[in-house]
């Protein structure tokens, strides 16, 4: 069953029960109510009739006043008067044998009496007149307010409840609608994300709990996903970007080494630069696969110690080694004192290839101008700023940065495949840090990357 | 025993540069930074109602700020033993006087020059400091290498010093 007709049935049901009840309640309690009303005004007429009919005239006048001004007379009313012997009993006679013996007895044993046959009521009560005669006085009248106001009370309590149920229905159906529209903009939202357009979210309300968790929970999971999507959609590109400037430092070493004969000192050393190169090689093509595993499960990725003080000066000789024109700056004036602090949790050979990717493009986009690398360690997380002062990114160009293959407007005239910043990114990504850069065009970019602590026992 | 050193700041993340400069300069150890910013108490009645010292900390303070003074305190984990904004309402002196009474300042650092009033009703310490019976030991910022700092936390690592 859909849950939005679920709802609108628990509502109607919920609703209809308790309308029900409620008229019922009512409509029962009402004419219990009529009930002993109309019996207490006969009651009344007894007492009266006995007055006048069986007192001395002189002593009535009054009452007889007001019956006639006050009492009305009510519909078939009738009067009977039964006199009662020294002994309690009445006298047989063919006013008596009218009432049922049960209803007389009452009155004799109470004082008071009454019943109904069918729309008419009947009322009774034993009288002694002030000479010590007794009496029954019974008044018998039809239940006016039982034969119409009744019928319309029911009426009324019907139509009410039919237009309650129409009400209720449409109630039922715009709550449960208003129940599930923000639901059903979620599931329109999210039909919308496909495998092209995965870097796109769900906007997050600000004050609904359960639906924000839900969007959060949701835009976590594609968050993984799409680090996972991309860094399998853009492995092969991945891949030769990164594993061309070894092999082109390989290639260049070997040109320039058999390009004359040489001395075995010259080959030795050319040897020891390939073997290098080789190894680096040999890294980051294992770093790479760790990373494409990554984006199948993350769980078989190995995280292990990593300081990095230490990695960002193998980062400083890798790119001394592929750019030797650049002027790289380490600011270690914020190391903390306690190396504990300096330790993540992560896979070396990743990180390293996402910094020095980063340093190598902080070089690159702005000539070879000094470039001034930082570290700190705040509260949970190691901070490391990379600062050019290069060309920049346009400011239009900055919410795609991040996109594979999407170069900024301004690097013309820069080799690059635009795959360095979407894979340093998914890499800090899987380390649970965070990458913000800025950039001010003309003026330089300042990169800020934070992970957080391995909280290794010191 | 914890010795205080009392600071002007506007919460920026250059005047923080002050900090490490006094930690660089003082023979105090475990010491506790007060960074203290005038901002006068709202006017209006609704306001003071819901007026809160905290709070207000807190809007002044950038995460960024935050975070490079957790960044001192991790560098110099001797010498600072923890860096605390503090608001300060008073404009007048004797009630300068009594701040300085509940803080007690071992010694006390001013910059070479004016600071930024960040919030609207922001008002200069350095005047009340000035008046007051401390000794005042001024400092100047570090030069900065550039002037136009593209990510805050610059300020704090890339001075010409380092």
């Amino acid at each position: 069953m859909k849950i939005q007709n679920k709802i609108i049935y628990i509502l109607i049901t919920i609703f209809l029960v308790y309308t029900l009840l409620f008229s019922v309640f009512i409509y029962y309690s009402i004419s219990e109510y009529a009930f002993t009303d109309f019996y207490k005004r006969l009651e009344i007429r007894a007492i009266t009739t006995a007055k006048i009919q069986l007192e001395q005239p002189h002593d009535v006048t009054t009452i007889k006043q007001l019956k006639q001004d006050y009492l009305e007379k009510l519909p078939q009313q009738t009067e009977y008067i039964i006199p009662v012997d020294a002994h309690g009993k009445w006298v047989p006679d063919a006013t008596s044998n009218q009432f049922p013996i049960s209803f007389l007895k009452e009155i004799g044993s109470n004082g008071h009496g009454s019943y109904n046959n069918e729309n008419i009521y009947y009322s009774g009560i034993h009288y002694t007149t002030s000479d010590g005669h007794q009496y029954l006085v019974i008044i018998s009248a039809e239940n006016y307010f039982n034969t119409h106001h009744i019928a319309y009370l029911r009426n009324l309590l019907l139509t009410s409840l039919a237009y309650a149920v129409l009400l209720i229905v449409l109630f039922s159906f715009l709550f449960s609608r208003t129940l599930t529209k923000p639901l059903n903009n979620i599931v329109k939202e999210m039909r919308k994300i496909s495998s092209e357009n995965l870097h796109l979210r769900l906007d997050e309300p600000k004050n609904n709990d359960l639906l924000l968790k839900l969007i959060q929970t949701f835009n976590g999971m594609l968050n993984r996903l799409e680090t996972s999507f991309e860094t399998q959609k853009n492995f092969i590109s991945n891949a030769s970007h990164e594993l061309n400037t070894p092999l082109t430092s390989i290639i260049g070493e070997a040109d320039v080494a058999l390009a004359k004969p040489r001395t075995n000192e010259e080959y030795r050393e050319t040897l020891k630069v390939i073997l290098e190169d080789a190894e680096k090689l040999d890294q980051k093509t294992k770093a790479l696969l760790t990373l494409a595993q990554t984006g199948y499960d993350g769980k078989r990725q190995r995280f292990d110690k990593v300081r990095v003080d230490q990695l960002i000066l193998d980062v400083k000789e890798t790119v001394e080694h592929i750019n030797p024109k650049n002027k790289l700056k380490l600011d270690f004036s914020f190391l903390p004192e306690n190396p504990e602090k300096l330790k993540i949790k992560g896979n070396e050979q990743l990180i390293h290839l996402a910094v020095s990717n980063i340093v190598l493009n902080a070089c690159k986009y702005s000539d070879n101008k000094p470039v001034n690398i930082a570290i700190g360690v705040d509260q949970k997380e190691v901070l490391i700023l990379i600062k050019d002062r290069g060309i920049g990114i346009p400011e239009e160009d900055m919410p795609y940065i991040y996109d594979p293959f999407f170069r900024a407007s301004n690097t013309k005239q820069y080799e690059g495949y635009g795959i360095g910043l979407p894979l340093a990114l998914n890499i800090i990504r899987i380390h649970d840090g965070k990458l913000s850069i800025q950039s001010l065009e003309q003026q330089g970019t300042t990169v800020e990357i934070r992970l957080p602590i391995g909280n290794y026992s010191i | 025993m914890a010795n205080t050193i009392l600071i002007p700041t506007d919460f920026t993340i250059k005047s923080l540069t002050m900090v490490r400069d006094v930690v660089e300069q003082t023979k105090l150890n475990n010491i506790n930074f007060i960074l203290v910013h005038g901002v006068r108490p709202p006017s209006s009645t609704s306001e003071l109602l819901f007026y809160s010292k905290r709070k207000l900390i807190e809007t002044m303070t950038s995460p960024a700020f935050k975070s490079c003074c957790a960044l001192i305190i991790n560098r110099y984990p001797e010498k600072v033993s923890s860096i605390w904004p503090d608001i300060l309402s008073t404009q007048h002196a004797a009630g300068f006087e009594n701040y300085l009474d509940k803080v007690k300042p071992k010694e006390t650092y001013i910059p070479s020059h004016a600071l930024e009033l960040p919030h609207e009703r922001s008002f200069d310490v350095m005047s009340l400091l000035k008046k007051s019976s401390l000794k005042l030991n001024e400092l100047a910022f570090s030069p900065s290498t550039d002037d136009l700092f593209v990510n805050q936390m610059e300020a704090l690592f890339f001075s010409a010093k380092n």
